[in-house]
């Protein structure tokens, strides 16, 4: 099978209906007024699902300064509740959406008025959903090219809220799917990947990630060289403030000419974008959403 | 699969077109050892949607021919060698 790994399911913790009775709610009493239901959400996903509990403390364990303790996987679970209620908002697109601020945006603009598209790869640390609002904001039509084979039913629910979601959302399968993504960047739009997870049998280029190797998908980095379109790093964090910074920065390697070495494009590319994701990590340590076995050294 | 030497056996433009993927793609077989019935995709040669758009890619520089997004019979088109091969053919000669 090619499905991709069920194992990120687990974070998608929770039911449909579960998630669309708690989406209710929250429309109900605005963004600020749910954030209460949060904490006591956090404390039974803590208790509930022991794997992504393992995940947690394994990974603080790498970016914390001192030895994580149950409040900190606690404090990890909750910034991941919170993000969830954040996109929540985000996919209404309503007013009550949290403010965004950028930095970066002469990168992300200019590249955009070069005409040739863009990839705006990201990661699973703080929301990509903030990044589609800027696009929004700026006329740019923005889509996520994702796996959509094993799209877990609160992710569905959550989904739901924002008509037209699919038209957003490039499914990655069929052969066709990168002369669709190559259609979309010829029309000046941008494309965002999340590349920090690797299907099962996709090809991978390893680098080093807080400590140890993770192999990480060579797509974005061959999809950039074969398109010949820059690819931007971007991320949206959530501040103390509950407002979210964006950030752009161009990867900044120059692409090899058709027929050179890509292996060594590819890695080069790999070890910058890992390196970003570390800088990230550390400077947003709970903002981080795999919770499942990231590293494959639990047992 | 399929060893039969009469589907297994290359036409010349078959043996052109495989070449051209070989050095493209950056393949690690030979393109003889291509066989024109063998899923590219998947399980057969083990190609991907980036390497769908490599080939997209050059049979348009190389040929002219136009392969769409949205064509309707794409998963055939991309099937093998051999359905590549034919539609491409037949719509050089289109042209």
């Amino acid at each position: 099978m090619t499905r991709a790994d069920t194992r990120w399911v687990v974070p998608e913790w929770g039911s449909r209906w579960v998630m669309a009775l708690l989406l209710k709610i929250a429309q109900r009493v605005g963004r600020r007024r749910s954030a209460v239901l949060l904490w006591p959400i956090s404390v039974y996903c803590l208790l509930a699902h022991r794997q992504a509990r393992r995940a947690s403390r394994a990974y603080l364990r790498r970016v914390l300064p001192r030895a994580p303790g149950t409040l900190d996987v606690l404090r990890h679970f909750h910034a991941f509740a919170q993000a969830i209620l954040d996109r929540a908002f985000f996919l209404l697109g309503s007013g009550d959406m949290p403010e965004i601020r950028v930095k970066g945006q002469e990168v992300f603009l200019d590249t955009l008025a070069a005409g040739r598209g863009c990839l705006l790869l990201g990661a699973h640390i703080g929301s990509f959903e903030a990044m589609r609002a800027i696009g929004h904001a700026h006329g740019v039509r923005m889509r996520m090219l994702m796996y959509r084979d094993n799209l877990g039913g609160a992710t569905a629910a959550l989904e739901a809220l924002a008509p037209g979601y699919a038209e957003a959302i490039l499914p990655i399968g069929p052969p066709e799917t990168m002369l669709r993504v190559a259609d979309a960047l010829a029309h000046g739009e941008a494309v965002g990947i999340l590349g920090d997870r690797a299907a099962r049998t996709g090809r991978t280029v390893s680098a080093s990630l807080l400590g140890d190797p993770v192999d990480f998908p060579e797509g974005p980095f061959r999809l950039a060289l074969v398109t010949r379109t820059p690819l931007l790093l971007a991320q949206a964090l959530r501040q103390d403030d509950g407002t979210y910074e964006v950030h752009f920065e161009a990867l900044g390697l120059d692409m090899p000419d058709a027929g050179e070495d890509r292996a060594a494009f590819t890695h080069a590319a790999a070890v910058r974008y890992a390196g970003w994701m570390d800088r990230t990590c550390r400077a947003h340590p709970f903002a981080w959403f795999n919770f499942y076995d990231y590293w494959k050294d639990l047992t | 699969m399929n060893t039969n030497s009469s589907t297994a056996a290359q036409t010349p433009f078959e043996h052109e077109v495989a070449e051209n993927l070989v050095q493209a793609l950056q393949l690690e077989v030979a393109a003889e050892d291509i066989a024109p019935d063998a899923p590219l995709f998947g399980e057969g040669l083990g190609l991907d949607s980036i390497d769908a758009l490599e080939i997209a890619l050059l049979v348009g520089r190389d040929y002219g021919v136009t392969l769409k997004s949205d064509d309707p019979d794409n998963k055939r088109i991309f099937g093998s060698l051999r359905s590549l091969c034919d539609y491409v053919q037949a719509h050089r000669a289109a042209a």
